[in-house]
């Protein structure tokens, strides 16, 4: 991909994506990215960045950090954050079920093996900034909703999933008793259960949130996937700044329903992917129970 | 010796002791043995510290008596009925030092205990004269019988010890007054519209030398004001009182060393005055008919039959009639912390402060800035957040500073239609400045504040940048980089 392309690329995932995603605005996915695309785009953000307004992002990023840190200073996404950025498009892609056509029957399929493919490009962490960095990024990234709405009219009905009906479908509401729905489906539900790429869907899904340690642990509490122990998380748990900031999450934004999950966790554990991985996790658990002795009303 | 009464024995050597249906030895009473009046006392706090003496009263009996060797000791008697009674009776006089027997009216073996779990028998019996013979594995004493000691006497003759905190709290309360501060109480309550029932209660004279009896007013306060306590408490002549049980009342800021609502020996329809400051208990045998303060207020209309018909001025030709008010130190309790203020030179304490504090406290407490500093509201109280100037809440949305009072003392209700009666404001006193008001609208939760903290004040980057740049070390497992695994 020529440098041109690179640049484009990036200022569409991140208008399209990264922006609204931190903003807490609509996100519309782009065409399914490469992982060489992917790469090209990340190191081509710096030189388009200088042309953009990108104040208001940072400004965003900085409150979801603040919720663990009073750090007043972050600097710009990082490669690995642009690589989430684009696993996430690509994901996004595969839980669209018009992906999948007569003509093209393993899009998905293709889809999700782009975005593995651009996790497995993704560096693991170096410092606990960065850790603080990727979550001020994709603090709200289990918050995403598809919004299906399902029109029904007197002669038939119609779901559009993840796009408006059109007007035509609507109009004459009385004459043609037209009668529209709305369902909520977050991230973790947009791929049906029947479906045969779901354990996939899943699984890259968990890889994701994974990779943004923070996250993961704020998150902690959810229902799918659920939450396990990952290099990421007890790398960071080995330093004494990442474990007050991992202990900051599961107390503060995963809330008293941290200490179960933790519990629900400890089979990752066994066998110990580390000598200190229990040890490590025990110290955060019997601080946290410490923590939710007091919290208690 | 004694000898251990074994699991089945059917028949044991004291008479009046038997069996009960756990085969516990056992007499129809039981008896304390104490060795002064003074481990009477530990025993009768003790015990009413966690139960009522009503149950024993009907049977206690409370006795002096003298051994053989011309010591006195306390016995305590009373009807055993169940062993559950004789064992919750032996932890408490164990803890007093006492022993616990169990028998008929004149000789008693020791109860059980955790070496003979079922109690004790006597190898025999001595033929002996006195009151009570006693047998215990340590010592067989007999004790003649001196004298009783009144349990409502010994009551009356303990002095109660300080307690600052006792009656601090808003409530119901007995007011006694000397005969000469009397009427000026009455006015001050008056004043104060604070409503109270009167009435005067006499005693005989203390010696000779007094002209006449001795007279004092008794005020019953159904909800004396708290600010109003520490008044009447530093004033010689006038004494504040709160209920501890029927027909007995403790003075403030002392406390009885038993719980006297589980001794129900006073007669409710007097009034026993506990007194601190090593004095006397008063007591009123019956309390006099109570009249309204309000029946005692004196009008007088200058000697006119009528009325003069005023001339209305010119509001604009009135002068101002103000009272300054001022903020002075007082040693009072500090009650009710409900807020502090935090100048702007704290901010970057207490933003590194919010870290620190639980999920709770962040979602209750609400915070306000001002161009002057800022204003933490938190009911549940703001001691988890100890910077700034702490202010109590004398009045809903009025707040005062911690450790000071206004002179001159002046109701908060009135204080408040001073400042306006402003509605949706907070207003906030602090000394040596002008009172403040904070619109309700601009108090934001402190998880707010935390969130767009770099809004308000900036902080040393130095002192977190250290924590942020440091490496996550290599995780290594099985000879595969787990890092770079992504998931495991």
């Amino acid at each position: 991909m020529g440098s041109t392309n690179a640049a484009r690329l990036a200022v569409a995932l991140y208008e399209a994506v990264i922006a609204p995603l931190v903003c807490c605005e609509q996100v519309h996915p782009i065409d399914p990215i490469d992982p060489r695309d992917a790469t090209a785009a990340s190191e081509a953000w710096p030189l388009v960045a200088r042309e953009l307004d990108t104040s208001r992002v940072q400004s965003m990023r900085l409150r979801h950090a603040h919720q663990l840190c009073p750090v007043d200073v972050l600097p710009p996404p990082s490669a690995a954050e642009w690589l989430l950025a684009a696993a996430l498009n690509n994901v996004l892609h595969a839980a669209n079920p018009a992906s999948n056509s007569l003509l093209s029957p393993r899009r998905t399929r293709a889809v999700l093996d782009l975005a593995e493919a651009i996790l497995d490009n993704v560096p693991p962490l170096d410092s606990v900034g960065e850790a603080l960095g990727r979550h001020a990024t994709f603090a709200r990234v289990l918050e995403l909703e598809r919004v299906d709405v399902c029109v029904a009219w007197w002669s038939g009905s119609a779901v559009f999933r993840g796009r408006a009906p059109p007007a035509r479908v609507l109009a004459w509401p009385d004459l043609r008793r037209v009668h529209t729905e709305r369902t909520r489906l977050r991230l973790d539900r947009m791929v049906d259960e029947a479906n045969p790429f779901c354990t996939a869907y899943a699984r890259t899904i968990a890889r994701l949130v994974g990779a943004t340690p923070l996250t993961d642990a704020a998150t902690c509490a959810r229902t799918s996937p659920k939450f396990v122990w990952t290099a990421p998380s007890l790398a960071l748990l080995a330093t004494q700044p990442g474990a007050v900031l991992m202990v900051r999450s599961f107390r503060w934004l995963a809330g008293p329903a941290a200490l179960a999950a933790l519990h629900a966790a400890a089979p990752s554990l066994h066998p110990p992917p580390v000598p200190w991985a229990v040890a490590s996790v025990a110290a955060a658990i019997e601080e946290l129970e410490r923590y939710a002795a007091s919290d208690a009303p | 010796m004694l000898e251990r009464v074994a699991m089945h024995q059917t028949r044991l050597r004291l008479p009046g002791v038997g069996l009960d249906s756990k085969g516990v030895a056992f007499g129809p009473r039981g008896l304390v043995l104490l060795a002064s009046i003074e481990r009477l006392v530990a025993f009768l706090a003790l015990y009413t510290s966690s139960q009522s003496l009503s149950d024993l009263l009907p049977s206690l009996r409370l006795e002096v008596v003298v051994s053989r060797l011309g010591t006195r000791e306390i016995v305590l008697s009373f009807a055993a009925q169940a062993s559950e009674r004789m064992d919750r009776i032996a932890e408490v006089a164990r803890a007093a030092f006492g022993y616990t027997l169990t028998g008929t009216t004149g000789h008693f073996v020791q109860y059980r205990d955790a070496s003979a779990p079922f109690g004790y028998d006597v190898p025999e019996v001595l033929s002996v004269d006195g009151d009570y013979v006693l047998y215990h594995s340590l010592f067989t004493q007999t004790y003649a019988r001196e004298r009783d000691v009144d349990l409502a006497g010994l009551l009356l003759r303990l002095r109660p010890r300080q307690d600052p905190l006792f009656g601090q709290q808003p409530g119901p309360c007995w007011l006694v007054a000397e005969e000469g501060l009397g009427p000026a109480v009455v006015h001050y309550l008056i004043r104060s519209n604070v409503e109270a029932r009167l009435g005067v209660v006499e005693w005989p004279p203390l010696s000779a030398l007094d002209d006449g009896p001795v007279r004092r007013y008794v005020f019953d306060v159904p909800d004396l004001p708290a600010r109003m306590t520490p008044l009447f408490q530093s004033t010689p002549g006038v004494s504040t009182f709160r209920t501890v049980a029927p027909g007995a009342a403790v003075q403030t800021g002392w406390r009885h060393s038993v719980t006297l609502r589980s001794c129900p020996v006073f007669n409710p329809e007097g009034l026993v005055l506990f007194r601190g400051n090593n004095a006397d208990a008063l007591v009123i045998d019956r309390l006099p008919q109570l009249g309204s303060v309000a029946s005692f207020a004196r009008v007088s209309f200058s000697g006119q039959a009528g009325f003069t018909a005023a001339v209305p001025l010119d509001p604009a030709s009135l002068g101002h009639v103000a009272v300054p008010v001022r903020l002075m130190p007082s040693l009072e309790p500090w009650t009710q912390v409900h807020a502090s203020f935090l100048p702007t030179q704290e901010f970057p304490v207490l933003r590194r402060l919010l870290y620190a504090l639980g999920p709770r406290t962040l979602q209750e407490a609400r915070i306000a800035f001002t161009s002057d500093g800022a204003f933490l509201l938190n009911r549940r109280g703001v001691e988890c957040t100890p910077v700034g100037l702490f202010l109590r809440e004398i009045r809903p949305n009025l707040f005062l500073a911690a450790g000071y009072e206004p002179v001159p003392s002046i109701d908060p209700e009135v204080l408040f239609r001073t400042l306006g009666s402003p509605t949706g404001h907070a207003i906030f006193m602090l000394p040596g400045r002008p009172a403040v008001g904070v619109p309700l609208h601009a108090f934001v939760p402190l998880v707010d504040a935390m969130i767009e903290g770099h809004t308000w004040t900036q902080l040393d980057a130095s002192a977190v940048a250290s924590g942020l740049a440091s490496q996550v070390p290599h995780v290594v497992f099985g000879g595969e980089d787990l890092a770079a695994q992504g998931t495991s």
